[in-house]
């Protein structure tokens, strides 16, 4: 069979006519490996920079988590024992708590919150879209390390959140109480984002659709649940994997706000999130600690991504 | 479409090929790296570009070499500086400095850390010793920078900060509740002296401790009191049996049941700068550093707040906050010779570290320096603070750190807090728990 010229070496149409012109400039062989690597060629300042930044390290981290390495001197073969002393020590076990906590306790005010605001700046109601729009937004745009600063003042002991409730909690400080301080601030941060994420995912909701079946007598409540809702599945599915990588992967915002600013001090176990594993193993000069914490985060974020895609799927049958 | 156009299905043999290719080269790449030599070369003083790797601002080694330039034209003739920030604290410089001894790239001239990272180079032959340069400078150091200069008997460092336990207090205050600091000697008279405080003013604490406490306080603790993480000798890990470091938390805890010690804030928050302002804290036993930053949160407190050294808390008699801020050469650094005589006249003479004093605040290091009338009267503090400061020199101690203390300071500081926030009084369970720890995650310090 013959092949034909790729994109590259094919000659311009009346440049020259019959295939033994062409055979003579183009021979097969050469043309056939100018079409095998065409593609590569194209896609090669990617796979380069893929392979130098992120696959090569990738593989050489796994290899990492069973030595211990301070960066600059020998490596010694430990097997799997940085991946079962940090099984068994009890500082992991409290940021792997706190990491699930700051998963799943934010998900529920910021999803759902996001979701329904969305729908009032979309609905007919509103004539001020304009303008909640990015109101509802400017969280997502403040950088972390200000937003935690901020929330840092408002959460003290004398700060905006306990004069407005006249409570007096030590959210800054007290062990029961640091990780709902955090999970606050995740859901101010967040909700922006996940309100333009539904916004984008309602303006796919048709119109029509939703009109046929006010007509055929739906409720709000029923054209929401049956119309809505089902339409709006990708977009909630992209959400929740979405959070669930950013929460698995949370660092900065727990650590400035309950860690000590103005110190290196990060969190305290009672609220210090797992990626705090893999950050002191570095400055510590525990790479191969490091490593293994990292390769834990990265099964732990596709096990539940996985989960998530899977029930969504049934769901969807 | 040509007519001859017909897809093709692609072999992924060249993808193999490529790959492979890829990975041999960047193999290649990476062991022609790691196999050139460290360039040391060693060039004296003129023309030097002084490379120089710290974290936060830069603004203080520039300020400092201005200072060189205009102090002492003659080392400092043709000579540049060069400052890499390495992160926002000092955790991420050393990260930095490790890459740097990795790859043998821009390994710096000068090294800003705290002690607590030193013997990790130290121990593996990373930095220079320094006695050579440094040498003649010596006899005008106080007491506590020459400690602080030296590890294992050998001078590697050039002390900045040795970061002192001074005891700050409310002179006024205190002496409206007849309290004498001369007379607050142990654990027990700083209790008794804060309900005596109490009693007057009783809105007001002595310290405050959260449940979560800066590390610093621990080390302020430990660095006086003959604790010990590591014993190198049985090569084992004595964090669960060291009774220095049991006092140490055991201490905390008793302070923080005493009710003159606030517990519901911590350093460097909103509430402890308005606390240090308003009189809710009338004492803060901390370290030399401070001096820095009280004046900004209490700017119309001057003269009412004097300085001490602390009372015996948790055993401890003197120490340090377990080692202060060093510059370190490395061994591999290519102007040494000038990167030493820099520091040395900066850091090591009356002049430079009175310019560090104007500039900073810091208190210096240099025993001439501090009978220098600047140093003397403090515009803020008087004369107490050189006085207290002279005074923690006599008993100043370090930490005794590993190789492996950031990450022991990190494992223990966890459990400190653990204990704190428990309801036991015993803190076995704890430190038992943080010995298995560094015991697994660690090993041997020394076999790093």
């Amino acid at each position: 069979m013959e092949v034909g010229p790729s994109l590259l070496t094919r000659p311009m149409a009346g440049a020259g006519s019959g295939s033994s012109r062409q055979d003579r400039l183009y021979p097969p062989a050469s043309r056939r490996w100018n079409d095998a690597a065409a593609p590569y060629l194209f896609i090669a300042p990617f796979l380069v920079s893929f392979l130098a930044f992120f696959a090569l390290p990738s593989i050489y981290s796994v290899v990492l988590s069973f030595f211990r390495y301070n960066g600059y001197t020998t490596e010694h073969w430990v097997g799997l024992n940085n991946y079962r002393s940090l099984l068994e020590a009890p500082d992991f076990h409290d940021s792997v708590v706190n990491t699930v906590f700051y998963l799943f306790v934010p998900m529920l005010p910021m999803l759902v919150g996001a979701f329904l605001l969305a729908l009032a700046v979309r609905s007919k109601m509103s004539n001020l879209s304009p303008v909640y729009r990015p109101l509802i937004f400017v969280p997502q745009v403040m950088a972390p390390v200000a937003a935690a600063l901020v929330w840092r003042v408002m959460l003290s002991n004398n700060g905006v959140l306990n004069t407005a409730l006249g409570v007096h909690v030590a959210w800054l400080t007290d062990p029961a109480a640091l990780k709902w301080g955090v999970a606050m601030l995740l859901v101010w941060r967040g909700l922006g984002w996940y309100f333009i994420v539904f916004l984008a995912g309602l303006s796919g909701v048709p119109e029509d659709l939703l009109e046929a079946a006010s007509v055929d007598g739906a409720s709000a409540g029923r054209r929401l649940w049956h119309v809505i809702v089902p339409l709006m599945r990708p977009t909630i599915l992209f959400a929740l994997v979405i959070d669930t990588i950013a929460s698995l992967q949370l660092f900065t915002e727990p650590n400035l706000l309950v860690g000590g600013a103005g110190t290196t001090a990060g969190a305290p176990p009672s609220a210090a999130p797992v990626m705090n594993q893999v950050v002191t193993n570095v400055i510590g000069g525990q790479f191969g600690l490091a490593a293994a914490a990292g390769w834990m985060v990265f099964v732990a974020i596709g096990c539940f991504s996985l989960i998530q895609f899977r029930l969504f799927r049934e769901a969807t049958q | 479409m040509p007519a001859n156009w017909t897809p093709k299905r692609l072999s992924y043999k060249p993808a193999k090929a490529w790959f492979a290719g890829g990975i041999v080269a960047a193999s290649m790449l990476v062991a022609c790296n790691s196999s050139s030599p460290p360039t040391a070369v060693d060039t004296a003083s003129a023309n030097a570009n002084i490379t120089a790797l710290t974290w936060g601002d830069a603004k203080y080694f520039n300020t400092q070499f201005g200072f060189y330039h205009q102090d002492f034209p003659n080392d400092a003739k043709q000579q540049t500086l060069t400052v890499t920030i390495g992160g926002s604290n000092d955790g991420e410089a050393i990260s930095k400095f490790r890459l740097a001894l990795s790859s043998h790239q821009n390994i710096p001239d000068i090294m800003e850390m705290n002690y607590s990272a030193l013997p990790e180079f130290a121990s593996q032959n990373q930095l220079a010793d320094i006695s050579s340069y440094t040498g003649s400078y010596l006899p005008g150091m106080s007491n506590a920078a020459k400690t602080l200069m030296q590890y294992n008997g050998k001078y590697v460092a050039i002390a900045y900060e040795v970061k002192a336990k001074l005891w700050y207090y409310r002179k006024d205050m205190f002496a409206a509740a007849g309290i004498d600091v001369t007379q607050v000697k142990t654990q027990q008279d700083f209790i008794d002296a804060g309900k005596k405080l109490q009693a007057k003013y009783p809105k007001s604490y002595m310290w405050n401790l959260a449940p979560n406490p800066q590390a610093y306080i621990l080390g302020e603790i430990t660095s006086g009191n003959g604790s010990q993480v590591y014993d190198k000798s049985a090569s084992k890990f004595v964090v669960d049996s060291n009774p220095g470091i049991r006092n140490a938390f055991v201490a905390m805890k008793d302070l923080r049941n005493s009710g003159v010690v606030n517990t519901k804030f911590d350093d460097f928050t909103p509430d402890w700068q308005a606390a240090l302002a308003d009189g809710t804290l009338a004492s803060v036993p901390i370290a030399s550093w401070f001096a820095t930053f009280l004046p900004q949160y209490a700017p119309n407190l001057g003269g009412k707040w004097g300085v001490t050294v602390w009372p015996e808390i948790g055993g401890a008699v003197g120490g340090s906050e377990a080692g202060g801020s060093v510059f370190v050469i490395p061994a591999a650094a290519k102007n040494k010779a000038a990167a030493a005589k820099f520091l040395s006249d900066m850091f090591m003479t009356s002049k430079g570290e009175l310019e560090l004093f104007k500039a900073q605040n810091l208190v210096p290091n240099v025993v001439q320096a501090q009978s220098d009338p600047s140093v003397l009267n403090n515009a803020y503090y008087g004369s107490d603070l050189i006085k207290a400061f002279q005074a923690a020199d006599k008993d100043y101690k370090l930490f005794p750190y590993d190789p492996a203390g950031i990450k022991e300071i990190s494992i223990l500081q966890n459990a400190l807090a653990n204990y704190l926030s428990s309801s036991a009084a015993d803190p076995s369970a704890a430190l038992t728990a943080a010995g298995q720890q560094m015991t697994a995650q660690i090993g041997n310090p020394y076999s790093q």
